[in-house]
């Protein structure tokens, strides 16, 4: 059954939108067209204030899905699974508990037919719809909430906070309603349960875009499998790519504590196919905490809003020290002073421009950096032991906390070399050459798109892997078995546009992740020199085995005595030798890798990671490029 | 006059194969034992390099230094080459043991195969080969010869000398325009007798069949030898050997130039390449007869039968008389140390021209035997 829908068409809807700014102006035109026109004559400034109203986030949503990140199935799919994801995530994280978010994406006979801009000839793709179930164990919604928090646009707790979070404003999951009842027309089902609530409750709602206002299509209390927690179901037309696996096995490695089941039915009628991710470790990521914020990360225009809606300051002063972070009571003084207003002034005659280039010109404190809830280096090991349990090395490196325009952020990068895990998550340019992999995550949540804009992937494509023993061409990613996952976790993620999956470029990001991948490039070398030794000394073996079979044969002959016993005492002879250099030179042999490639994750203290990375390289000798025919020659 | 100076049964005993390969044996059986004991296997073994060569001022002859490698088996850079020497000191052995008398290149061959589990050879090349052989003779104190390998060999000795070899005596007078071919193993034959005064050794063969055909050495009671350019092994150890043990004087004769020199340095005191066997080859008595720079004034040779010496000509004749770098000592000191030969060569380089012995044909087909050489023996004209 084909359901035709004749306003979701997401690409006509941005090329109208191209022909008419603002957006207030495509609906206005809609109206337009339903009104009969009046027969006066009006000049065209009448006209337009005639058609002018105010628009709702609701409408700016449904209009703007490709924005937010709903562009085509493909990417909706993806984009609704990480709201709602997220949204489970961060209500595991507000009650404390270990998340346990289980999803299930079932396709349904149900289809969804579109005209897509990426067939050449403008025809009719057909998608199918999917049934979206996520499930968590957080802390549930008030009953009495329930409908406002998922029914109405801008709706949330998050976006009044300045602290780090998945989901930028919370309000990806009001985007995945109206995306859902636009594409299948079916309401979202949501049932929550709060820790105190004896029963849960179930309502089916959908978002009047007009109004942006919930429309309950019925609620009931019914009963819940977990103690709290809270259950989503949308029916949405999706691609079904293998991206959804992907997002969901990178969300599981930036969040080693969760507990993540992915069940899914590509078509109708398939077996499901389960991914089930347990969790490496028991520890939750210390919380993020919540700050002021910083004054050099405010736009001019945020500024103005704030000190137009202040109502508790009665100066200008107050108003600084009370709002913003690290101002002190003197710093307000010389700031205000700096741009030309007396301290005692109140807020409404601040100047705003002023006020930010004394901030800029006024050596302000970076903000307060332990605000931030990082993944930790060795969950990070662990998580990526637990993704690729048959990597050969895996090694984790974090920089120290820092700042951009007064936003804290933290880089933390991790490595999985060799193995037939990583070796399948890596393009295959040919014959056992690999294009490695890299996994962006920002804020805990995997970038899936947009590789290509973004300031994380660039910076590992800038990295000489060739100083670390990867083959690379110049400006791209190295050609090795790796997966190099890049962790930026930020109190505001510096997306390059909203609902684009890229970091934009900033200086002190780029240089933190620089340094941090350095030092990750430096563990990678001492690992490969440590292989590269093993190698050539497995090599030395065998060529000594080769002459010295021939050399106890001649031995045998011209003494007489046993072929087998001088081979035997040949062989030894070769093994004191290396105990002898070993007891010399200690320091030249490989300390045992904490990590070894077939057993299981071993928790290994840094230190150890860290006198990896330090090894010297070996001496370049000619023979250490020598093949076994080379070296016998 | 000098024949039969020795009674037959006190001839020198020949050496037997049986010693060398009882010597060979008992060094591997050291290293076995070295193995056995868990000791590193090594093999020392003389550098055979010119800067390892130095000049014995007793024997006056050249030698090999102390300086002594060692080849390690444990060491993957020496692996190939101790499995190498090895391999054809087993070779030696065996041949030995069946007493047979291969050549270098028989062993080379015998040693050859593909190294199991590989597609390596034992050798890549028979200079590889030969190489290892020198080590081989360097380490065991042991000759070519003594070992009973054979090798090309091209000297020829006419005289009245009578030799035996395999039951069956040799009179070397009696090959008419040929002469006897001295064999690889020259240690092999005995010299039952000698009836000569003196050995004269000639650079070229050419030389060598005129002075035999005119039977200069019957006239003038002598051995005739040539070693036919530079002289291989045996023909070194068959002029040493008539000088040891027969007490037979030996002068040199050659074309005027470097090169001539060079082989009458070689007779005389051995060369750096085979330095190890100078004390059995080198013949510190050997005396220069000609022609010498001095001689082509004396008679009259015309300029225009003069050539004019070459760079290389010029090059090795100061190389006569350098100095060592490090040891500041006379490279040549048997040169070096002459008075006429210093003169000779100064000669040389002031007028550099050189001149082939057959220019003395110019005064007659008969000058060399008739007039040349004995005037200058009867005269003493030559150089020490």
């Amino acid at each position: 059954m084909v359901e035709a829908i004749p306003t979701p068409d997401i690409g006509a809807q941005g090329k109208a939108q191209k022909k008419a700014t603002p957006s207030v102006k495509a609906g206005a035109a809609k109206r337009k067209r339903a009104k009969p026109v009046h027969k006066e004559l009006l000049t065209a400034a009448e006209i337009e204030a005639r058609k002018m109203r105010a628009v709702n986030p609701a409408q700016y949503y449904r209009q703007n899905l490709g924005q937010l990140g709903f562009g085509d199935p493909e990417h909706a799919l993806v984009q609704t699974i990480k709201e709602l994801m997220d949204n489970s995530l961060d209500a595991c994280e507000a009650m404390g508990v270990l998340p346990e978010v289980s999803v299930e994406l079932t396709a349904t006979t149900k289809k969804y037919e579109v005209v897509t801009n990426k067939t050449k000839d403008g025809s009719v793709r057909i998608f199918p719809v999917f049934k979206l179930v996520v499930e968590d164990n957080g802390c549930g919604v008030l009953k009495s909430k329930v409908a406002k928090c998922f029914g109405s646009v801008l709706y949330g707790s998050k976006f009044f906070s300045f602290k780090q979070s998945r989901g930028q404003q919370g309000l990806g999951v009001h985007a995945a309603i109206i995306y859902a009842q636009l594409t299948s027309l079916e309401p979202a089902v949501i049932t929550t349960k709060t820790e105190s609530d004896p029963k849960a409750f179930r309502v089916v709602l959908k978002i009047d875009t007009e109004k942006n206002s919930p429309v309950l299509v019925s609620s009931e209390e019914v009963d819940f499998p977990r103690p709290h927690g809270t259950r989503v179901e949308l029916m949405i037309a999706g691609d079904y790519t293998q991206k959804v696996e992907s997002f969901i096995k990178e969300l599981s490695l930036a969040n080693p504590h969760a507990d993540l089941k992915f069940t899914v039915v590509a078509q109708p009628g398939q077996e499901p196919k389960v991914l089930h991710f347990k969790r490496a470790n028991e520890t939750l990521p210390p919380p993020p905490k919540e700050i002021r914020p910083h004054l050099l990360s405010m736009e001019p225009g945020a500024l103005l809003e704030m000190r137009s809606n202040d109502t508790c300051c009665a100066t200008a002063k107050q108003f600084l020290v009370r709002h913003f972070v690290r101002i002190s009571e003197a710093k307000a003084e010389e700031l205000l002073k700096a741009s030309g207003l007396a301290p005692s002034s109140p807020p409404k005659e601040i100047d705003v421009e002023a006020l930010l280039k004394a901030a800029r010109e006024g050596d302000l404190m970076r903000p307060p950096l332990d605000v931030l809830s990082p993944i930790g280096e060795d969950a990070l090991r662990q998580s990526i032991r637990r993704i690729y349990p048959d990597a050969e090395f895996i090694c984790t490196a974090s920089r120290e906390p820092w700042s951009y325009r007064g936003v804290p952020f933290q880089i933390e990068v991790g490595a999985a070399y060799g193995g037939q895990s990583v070796i399948e998550d890596c393009e295959r340019v040919k014959e056992g050459v690999f294009k490695s992999r890299v996994i962006r995550l920002a804020n805990k949540c995997p970038l899936i798109y947009d590789s290509k804009d973004c300031l994380l992937y660039k910076v590992v494509k800038e990295i000489n892997w060739r100083n670390y023993k990867l083959p690379q061409d110049e400006g791209n990613l190295p050609m090795a078995p790796l997966v190099i996952i890049v962790s930026l976790v930020s109190t505001k993620v510096p997306y390059s546009v909203p609902g684009k999956f890229a970091v934009a470029y900033h200086e002190e990001i780029r240089e933190q992740l620089r340094l941090a991948l350095q030092s990750l490039g430096r563990m990678i070398q001492g690992y490969i020199s440590h292989r590269q030794r093993q190698e050539h000394e497995q090599h030395r073996q065998s060529i000594f085995q080769i002459y010295a079979k021939e050399i106890a044969r001649d031995m045998s002959v011209l003494t007489g005595q046993d072929q087998a016993l001088i081979f035997e005492k040949l062989m030894e002879s070769i093994k004191s030798k290396q105990r002898a250099k070993t007891a010399h030179k200690p320091k030249q042999e490989a300390p045992t890798l904490p990590i070894n490639a077939s057993g299981p994750p071993q928790p290994c203290p840094e230190k150890k990671v860290e006198e990896i990375a330090k090894i010297p390289p070996p001496p370049k000798t000619k023979k250490q490029q020598f093949t076994l025919e080379e070296y016998l020659r | 006059m000098v024949k039969n100076r020795k009674p037959e049964q006190n001839l020198r005993p020949l050496e037997t194969f049986d010693d060398s390969a009882k010597k060979l044996r008992q060094i591997f059986m050291n290293l076995a034992s070295d193995i056995a004991e868990s000791k590193p296997p090594v093999l020392r073994i003389p550098v055979r390099t010119a800067s390892n060569t130095v000049y014995d001022e007793n024997r006056k002859i050249l030698t090999l230094g102390e300086r002594v490698s060692e080849r390690r088996f444990n060491d993957i850079s020496e692996v190939r080459s101790f499995m190498q020497t090895l391999l054809l000191a087993r070779g030696i052995y065996e041949a030995l043991q069946h007493d047979d008398h291969p050549t270098i290149r028989d062993l080379y061959y015998y040693t050859l195969h593909t190294i199991e589990g590989t597609n390596i050879e034992t050798f890549n090349s028979q200079d590889e080969s030969n190489n290892i052989f020198q080590d081989i003779e360097v380490m065991t104190g042991l000759l070519r010869e003594q070992m009973g390998v054979v090798a090309e060999s091209r000297g020829a000795l006419v005289g009245d000398v009578v030799l035996q070899s395999k039951g069956n005596k040799i009179d070397c007078s009696k090959f008419g325009i040929g002469a006897f071919n001295i064999p690889s193993l020259c240690d092999q034959i005995q010299i039952v007798s000698v009836d000569a005064e003196y050995v004269l050794v000639v650079e070229k063969d050419a030389i060598f069949q005129r002075l035999n055909d005119y039977e200069f050495w019957r006239r003038n009671k002598c051995v005739l030898i040539t070693g036919k350019g530079q002289a291989d092994r045996a023909t070194r150890r068959m002029v040493r050997r008539l000088n040891e043990e027969w007490g037979l004087p030996v002068y040199v004769l050659t074309d005027a130039d470097p090169f001539g020199w060079y082989i009458y340095s070689t007779y005389r005191a051995g060369s750096i390449s085979l330095s190890y066997e100078s004390f059995r080859l080198a013949c510190p008595e050997a005396k220069f007869l000609g022609l010498t720079m001095t001689d082509l004034e004396k008679y009259e040779v015309p300029k225009d039968h003069l050539i004019k010496a070459n760079e290389m000509d010029i090059k090795r004749a100061k190389e006569l008389l350098v100095r060592d770098q490090k040891t500041k000592k006379p490279r040549y000191p048997w040169f070096y140390d002459s008075k006429r030969w210093r003169q000779e060569i100064h000669l040389f380089l002031e007028r550099r021209v050189k001149a082939e012995i057959e220019a003395k044909s110019s005064k007659g087909f008969r000058f060399l035997s008739d007039v040349y050489l004995p005037e200058k023996l009867a005269s003493k004209d030559w150089i020490v």
